[in-house]
């Protein structure tokens, strides 16, 4: 704002407020208002004068912000400063499934799981920090360019591996909640994807052929429903079936490199066609396995089948309610340290270097037997059981969990659940559960305890852990008095 | 094989050790265990270490009957691990205390010189309080272990059979805590400095993985470089070695490792635990050859 320009104002403003003040004596002598509202009046002057104050006031308030808004740096929208890198795209092998992610330049060490193939995928892409998630993330759709080269493993100073990029594709096939992965390598991925190319041409004639028969069915039903309503006699066909879906979805073809390594520390690089190390190319890779691998189960309580529990640890005990309901789902489980599990799947992860270790869920178990070991009694053996759950009717709120009986209407519908139905006795009773395979061999790492806690009173429990101290005053009373005994005696 | 006390160059010589006084250091190690343990068990803060750690094992026990009845189910996991292991730490840091006073207070009050006219030296009365640790702390875990059964068996909850593996090893491991108080007692000026000394040791015992989860919460000075990358890495490998050095951190991975039934870790450990005894009953006896006998 220039000089003349403030003084101007500054003589509006004392002008506006000599005519305020003159004014408002003006109203106080002459008119017969209130006091209040004369003083008033007289405080923030006339409603002329305050208007034109407060106009000029919005208009410095919006110059201010506007060039706040302008000059500030912190306000900015945040700039993705996008940057050309090389970076590893890698599909990682999981339990029993995939995970991609990708390792920019700013990762120095890749995590696989050990004896699994994972795929990993040189490549040149624009790349950019995003602070919101504190990650690098990557433009794909720009730039997705394949650097040829060989993938080097080194262990000890020494080659241990040069593998060529060859062609793959990963296959995920659904089962209820559960979704397995299949890779494909070389001449298997390009024969595996001309199978589901076939398989979803398939499909997509079959619904066409669907689409077209239930175009039909509804004309014929119509035109039946219409003779119906003259008084004909008419039997309606019966509806088109919906094809079944191939359930199974493809990456399609990819180029990458087929890794599978025992557990280990490498470390890898790419040597380009040129016979040099591609820059950035050079990390380290954890090759990492399971501490120790069991059945767990998915312990599903009838009272609230929604949030299930989980078993995994093999000295972990199910404690239930007396008289409950509980489903167990049987499926595999495997330690991983919990540091390199959270890094394989997400190498940008910032996560510290705990020692903790973290049991991850494998597959479902769907064949085999429960064997249920009360002492005094002979084992039972369950089997593993489908099951619907509805949702309870009216104003009640909950879950049922009925056995499932399968529909010929419906032929496609699923259980909800297929588990193993236990039932949780009287208080302080317990048995033990193991798995034994169809075979009748007992499965090593499926066995836990299962007990109904007794009622016990804190009061009980804290007069437990009183009696030491009893015994201390015991033997510490006795004491002294021992020692006091000579001295009364002569006393 | 004796001590003088007239001057610390005549205890340096005289306390050199020959094949032939060890009977009779064993002999003078066990009088000077049961009077050590007489002592002890005459005190109060034997009996409030006993009873302390059964009465938060037994809070611990109700929470989860607790929460059994509110909730319906519960998956206990490692069931009395955590009552277990509160149990021996609190026993541990009992002996560690006791341990870091036992040389220093009777040589500060004068006792330690009166004893050392009887032919004692660095070797049985070092021998001697390592012996009345072990005793105590097996003292501890008798009168702690019926207890647990005994909540186990009322509250129907089950005592896992190799954590009881776990609590027979456990006295190797207190070892490596009684030497390491023996030392610093036999180093220290006094008692007071002594119990300083002691508490400092704790504070830098639970200060490196704190200050290693703290430094884990910094977020990177800039996206290309991390300034405090050496210092993680720094307070990560003194964390690392902590894990095989501090008696606290030997006795939780050692009933882990029970817990487990992983006997191979369990007997590293236990190696672990035996090197660091023997090491830290060198120090205390050097020290105590050092210090010598006088206030």
């Amino acid at each position: 704002m220039r000089r003349s320009d403030v003084e101007r104002r500054s003589l509006v403003t004392a002008k506006g407020a000599k005519n305020a003040k003159v004014q408002a004596f003006i109203v106080f002598s002459q008119s017969s208002r209130s006091l209040r509202s004369s003083r008033l009046e007289y405080v923030t002057g006339t409603p002329a004068a305050g208007g034109r104050r407060r106009g000029w006031w919005l208009l410095l308030t919006i110059c201010l912000l506007l060039t706040g808004l302008t000059s500030s740096g912190v306000v900015r929208a945040q700039d993705s400063q996008r940057q050309r890198a090389f970076v590893y795209g890698i599909n990682a092998a999981l339990e029993n499934t995939y995970t991609g992610s990708f390792a920019p330049p700013s990762v120095p060490t890749l995590y696989l799981l050990a004896d699994q193939t994972s795929v990993i995928s040189p490549r040149m892409t624009e790349i950019y920090f995003w602070a919101i998630t504190n990650e690098y993330k990557a433009s794909w759709e720009l730039t997705n360019e394949p650097v040829a080269g060989t993938l080097e493993i080194v262990q000890g100073g020494q080659v241990i591996q040069q593998i060529e990029p060859t062609s793959y594709t990963i296959h995920y096939q659904t089962h209820g909640s559960e979704v397995n992965a299949q890779l494909f390598v070389g001449r298997d991925a390009d024969t595996a994807q001309a199978r589901f190319s076939a398989e979803q041409q398939r499909y997509q004639a079959d619904v066409t052929a669907y689409h077209k028969a239930q175009q039909d069915w509804i004309a014929l039903a119509d035109d039946a429903n219409q003779r119906a309503q003259k008084g004909e006699k008419v039997t309606i066909p019966p509806a088109p079936q919906e094809p079944e879906p191939i359930g199974v979805t493809s990456n399609g073809i990819n180029q990458g490199i087929p890794v599978r390594l025992p557990a280990g520390s490498y470390q890898m690089r790419l040597r380009g066609r040129d016979g040099a190390i591609v820059p950035d190319s050079t990390r380290a890779l954890e090759v990492f396995g399971a501490r120790r691998t069991a059945i767990g189960y998915m312990v599903v309580p009838e009272t609230r089948w929604t949030t299930p529990e989980q078993v995994d640890d093999l000295s972990d005990v199910i404690v239930g309610m007396p008289n409950s309901q509980i489903y167990l789902v049987p499926h595999t489980v495997r330690e991983f340290p919990a540091h390199a599990y959270a890094l394989l799947q997400d190498p940008q992860q910032q996560v510290g270097g705990t020692t903790d270790w973290t049991w991850v869920m494998g597959a479902s178990i769907t064949a085999g037997q429960l064997e249920v070991v009360a002492a005094g009694q002979a084992p039972e053996r369950l089997t593993l059981t489908p099951y619907r759950v509805s949702q309870v009717a009216g104003t009640t709120l909950g879950y049922q969990i009925q056995q499932f009986v399968p529909d010929p209407q419906h032929p496609t519908a699923a259980p909800d659940l297929v588990g193993f139905p236990i039932q949780v006795d009287q208080p302080g009773s317990g048995f033990e559960i193991r798995m034994v395979s169809p075979q009748g061999e007992l499965l090593a790492g499926s066995s836990r305890l299962v007990r109904t806690p007794s009622a016990t009173p804190l009061s009980l429990l804290l007069l437990l852990s009183a009696l030491p101290l009893v015994v201390g005053i015991a033997v510490i009373v006795r004491r002294r008095m021992q020692l006091r005994l000579p001295r009364n005696s002569a006393g | 094989m004796r001590i003088g006390t007239s001057t610390l160059r005549k205890e340096r010589v005289a306390a050199q050790p020959t094949l032939a006084a060890w009977p009779l250091r064993w002999r003078v190690a066990r009088l000077l265990a049961v009077q050590e343990l007489r002592d002890a068990l005459f005190g109060w803060s034997f009996y409030l270490t006993a009873a302390l750690g059964p009465l938060l094992s037994a809070l611990f026990v109700y929470n989860s009957l607790n929460f059994v009845a509110s909730s319906g189910l519960q998956i206990l996991a490692r069931p009395f691990y955590v009552p277990v292991l509160v149990t021996t730490t609190l026993a541990t840091l009992y002996l560690t205390t006791w341990a870091t006073l036992a040389i220093v207070r009777p040589r500060d009050q004068g006792a330690l010189r009166v004893l050392f006219f009887a032919p004692v030296d660095a070797y049985g009365v070092i021998g001697g309080h390592l012996l009345a640790g072990i005793a105590l702390y097996g003292l501890l875990t008798l009168a702690a272990a019926p207890l647990l059964g005994l909540i186990s068996v009322l509250t129907n909850l089950p005592f896992p059979a190799p954590l009881l593996i776990g609590l027979l090893a456990s006295p190797i491991f207190v070892t490596v805590a009684v030497t390491i108080g023996l030392s610093i007692s036999t180093i220290a000026a006094s008692s007071r400095s002594a119990m300083f000394f002691l508490g400092a040791t704790l504070l830098v015992l639970l200060a490196i993985p704190i200050a290693y989860t703290a430094l884990l919460s910094v977020p990177p000075t800039s996206r290309y470089y991390d300034a405090l990358l050496f210092l993680r890495a720094l307070v990560r490998m003194l964390r690392d070695l902590l894990s095989w050095i501090s008696p606290y951190t030997l006795l939780s991975a050692g009933l882990d490792a029970a817990m487990r039934s992983n006997w191979a870790d369990l007997a590293w450990r236990l190696v672990a635990a035996a090197v660091g005894c023997a090491a830290w009953a060198a120090l205390a006896i050097w020290g105590l050859r050092r210090r010598g006998v006088l206030p």
